[in-house]
């Protein structure tokens, strides 16, 4: 079962003053990783004028990992954003 | 309000995203309006003198004195309406983390108006994010007008009439000058600068700095010594950044920036003072 991507950029504080600092904070849901998993693998053995022998066994089908992730410099008429330590957060001076 | 925009790529899909921020009004502030009318000790204002130094305890407000020394600003503590005159060489006044100096008049000697060998008007220092705050003061007659080594706002103020060599013997002098790398943030903004003999804003060791809305002019003395730069960036190992220089205006008879080695900076927006066109380049 796969699930939806969505992304959003918050900024904070919503409205800065002059020589304030704007935080811009990006954030991803449904990128997860899906385990490995167990399935069930069943079939019919029929020997000829005899009974169907249903017969079964299991597989486990590899995980998948998160897919990787960028995050681009946001951008605004006024705003200069720069890299932080944390590749989803980007700040900014107020001028 | 401003639209935020940003991408974000997750297996290779992208994903645009945006967000809304409201930012302040430019506002009708600038440097180029700035003078002794408007800075300083408000006229009118009766005076107190203290004949020596003030300090203002921690989270007190002190108005109009005339102080014949040097002030310490306890954190959090306020001068306001005053005159401080620093009548010694070697004095200079010290602020305390979140302290202000609003419409003081600091000058050099028992007049207040002599060139004496003072290192600037105050010291700000330290690491802490708590801001000083300097706005509306009128700083003149002493070696650097502000050494801004700690987290501080400075508004609204007129730096000028700083010490040149013929005034006090082989001085370096800036009207402001920073010379702690670190991450207290610094903003100059709406102020008028005039000299002195190195730059107007040396931003030597510097963390976050914002220049905004200044006037800078350069100070030429008959004697042919001048100010050398408007604004002067130390290394990139010493400037950790980032630094903003935007919508100043500046005379045209030094450099703008004097920046050696490539510190990065953002720059736009900035003018000639006399034209109101743009600088090259910033």
């Amino acid at each position: 079962m796969s699930m939806t991507i969505t992304a959003t950029l918050t900024v904070s504080p919503a409205a800065p003053a002059h020589g304030g600092t704007v935080t811009a904070t990006y954030a991803v849901s449904g990128n997860t990783a899906t385990p490995p998993q167990d399935q069930t693998v069943s079939g019919d053995a029929t020997f000829i004028g005899g009974p169907v022998l249903h017969v079964t066994t299991t597989v486990t089908l590899p995980g998948t990992p998160n897919l990787p992730e960028s995050y681009s410099v946001p951008t605004c008429p006024g705003l200069t954003f720069v890299a932080t330590a944390n590749p989803k957060v980007f700040t900014a001076l107020v001028p | 309000m401003a639209t935020v925009s940003g991408v974000v790529t997750v297996g290779g899909v992208a994903h645009p995203v945006t967000a809304s921020v409201t930012l302040p009004a430019s506002g009708a502030r600038g440097g180029w309006l700035l003078d002794a009318t408007n800075t300083g000790v408000p006229a009118g204002t009766a005076l107190t003198v203290v004949n020596g130094n003030l300090t203002v305890a921690a989270g007190q407000t002190v108005t109009g004195k005339d102080v014949a020394g040097y002030v310490v600003l306890g954190a959090g503590a306020t001068l306001k309406n005053s005159r401080i005159r620093l009548s010694t060489a070697g004095d200079a006044s010290e602020m305390g983390p979140g302290s202000t100096f609003d419409h003081c008049d600091m000058g050099g000697g028992t007049n207040g108006t002599t060139h004496i060998n003072s290192p600037y008007a105050f010291w700000v220092g330290g690491s802490g994010s708590t801001v000083s705050t300097v706005q509306s003061c009128n700083i003149h007659h002493m070696n650097d007008g502000i050494r801004a080594d700690g987290a501080l706002h400075i508004y609204d103020s007129w730096v000028h009439d700083l010490n040149f060599g013929q005034d006090i013997s082989g001085v370096h002098s800036d009207g402001v000058q920073m010379t702690q790398k670190g991450t207290a943030p610094v903003e100059i903004g709406w102020c008028r600068w005039k000299g002195g003999n190195n730059v107007n804003i040396f931003m030597q060791l510097a963390g976050a700095v914002n220049v905004h809305h200044n006037l800078l002019e350069a100070e030429t003395r008959s004697t042919g010594e001048a100010t050398s730069f408007h604004l002067s960036l130390g290394s990139p190992s010493q400037v950790t950044g980032p630094i903003l220089i935007q919508n100043n205006r500046a005379d045209r008879t030094v450099a703008f920036l004097y920046n050696p080695v490539a510190t990065p900076y953002t720059a736009n927006g900035n003018v000639y003072s006399d034209t109101l066109t743009p600088i090259p380049g910033f």
